[in-house]
């Protein structure tokens, strides 16, 4: 990641987060720019589990109120359905044009998940 | 369901999570193929959902209550979990680590998975991916023996991705993820040349692909682009996700380079149905996206 942007710094990242910058921290794209390769995780001396940290970031994040508008949409995705793609007569048609088992759509179970949780559709959470 | 009569000693769940059955049929096609031809049988299940890896960076414990459900459901016909996506395989057995090591967590997962679903899970069900069930159980030298095709003439550059290692401490350390060696060996197997080059270990970008396209596609660009100078003849991977960086935004990074790559991308399966002498139609070969008709040309079919 590092090799092809410089906007992501992980060491920039915990600098800031140490230093107490929390709205610059949080309201960042930067934090969403670690793809967890886990690469660092396995290179560092020190053992820092850093993409679990950048995720605890991101978590916080979404709390505070940001959240980046492709990561809503795969909420929304996700609280209503289930799943991240859609399942339509069309996508099941052509599984089973390739003599595949057809595949749910709707999971309640999920659904149900994120209501107990208290996301609501299209709403701020 | 009960656990099915012991005919076979290879009998797995499969986990198909939201890309596979949607957008990469050729891997799904292939999988069950080969796995028919070698022994190893795939049972269904209609109740899954996505294993809760996209929601991770959003809510954490959202993340864990969706892959607690889904090694709920797994856990009742007792059957290992055969996973063929990176990420599900990555987030599952993550999560399945963490309910089994941490006792707070296992209780406050099952209270609310019994009280909102009436399910419990408290560990058991064993999540694996379908490349580490060719190389551990089936084995090379069961494959090599069942080859019917000739692949030698085929340079292979093998893609790893990240969420088939790592993080090496949730999978045991069943792989150095530093120093691979699973996919390299699957594919000499086969015949073909399994070729290193440079950034071999590279993550294909995949992850950063919703937030910001420019740089995932550069990340996945910079491998392509090292593939060519090795005269590649295909990419072999294993995670629908890194083919959609490699294979299904090829013509987009070949634009934005202004490049030519044309280099075939497949699964492991289909590689390795073509050398068990499987037709590429019944591989779901046609349904790949940068044309390998030049590669199935290379190889040599034999008559036994």
């Amino acid at each position: 990641m590092r090799e092809v942007t410089d906007l992501y710094n992980p060491r920039r990242i915990i600098r800031m987060a140490v230093l107490g910058l929390k709205e610059e921290v949080l309201s960042s794209l930067f934090i969403w720019l670690c793809s967890s390769c886990y690469t660092c995780f396995e290179r560092c001396p020190q053992n820092v589990k850093i993409p679990e940290l950048v995720n605890a970031i991101k978590n916080i994040a979404v709390r505070e109120g940001y959240l980046p508008p492709p990561m809503r949409a795969q909420l929304d995705l996700l609280s209503s359905h289930g799943r991240l793609l859609e399942i339509t007569d069309f996508e099941n048609q052509k599984r089973k044009d390739s003599n595949l088992p057809l595949i749910q759509w709707d999971i309640e179970d999920v659904k149900k998940i994120f209501e107990k949780l208290g996301f609501h559709h299209e709403e701020k959470i | 369901m009960k656990k099915r009569s012991n005919d076979s000693p290879f009998q797995y769940t499969l986990f198909l999570g939201c890309t596979v059955p949607v957008r990469a049929l050729n891997y799904e096609i292939s999988a069950r193929k080969v796995a028919e031809r070698l022994g190893l049988q795939l049972f269904d299940t209609p109740d899954f959902s996505c294993c809760g890896y996209p929601i991770k960076s959003v809510h954490r414990y959202a993340y864990l209550l969706m892959a607690a459900r889904n090694l709920a459901l797994a856990n009742k016909n007792g059957f290992p979990l055969c996973t063929l996506c990176s990420a599900c395989c990555g987030a599952l057995t993550e999560a399945n680590h963490e309910i089994q090591e941490d006792e707070r967590l296992r209780r406050q997962i099952n209270k609310d998975l019994f009280e909102w679903l009436g399910l419990r899970y408290e560990g058991g069900t064993e999540v694996t991916h379908l490349i580490r069930i060719l190389y551990q159980a089936i084995g090379r030298g069961k494959i090599s023996v069942q080859v019917r095709a000739d692949l030698s003439s085929l340079r292979v550059a093998p893609h790893y991705g990240c969420h088939y290692t790592k993080p090496s401490t949730i999978y045991n350390k069943i792989e150095d993820p530093e120093n691979p060696k699973s996919l390299d060996e699957l594919i000499e197997a086969t015949g073909a040349q399994s070729i290193s080059y440079e950034d071999k270990l590279q993550c294909c970008g995949g992850g950063v692909l919703a937030i910001d396209e420019q740089v995932a596609l550069a990340m996945a660009n910079r491998k392509l682009d090292h593939l060519q100078k090795q005269q590649a003849d295909a990419m072999v991977l294993l995670c629908p996700f890194c083919n959609v960086m490699y294979e299904g935004n090829q013509r987009k990074i070949e634009k934005i380079y202004q490049t030519e790559y044309k280099l075939p991308v497949l699964y492991y399966p289909q590689l390795l149905g073509l050398a068990l002498g499987i037709e590429p139609e019944e591989l779901g070969m046609k349904m790949n996206r940068v044309r390998t008709t030049e590669l199935v040309k290379k190889i040599n079919r034999r008559t036994n």
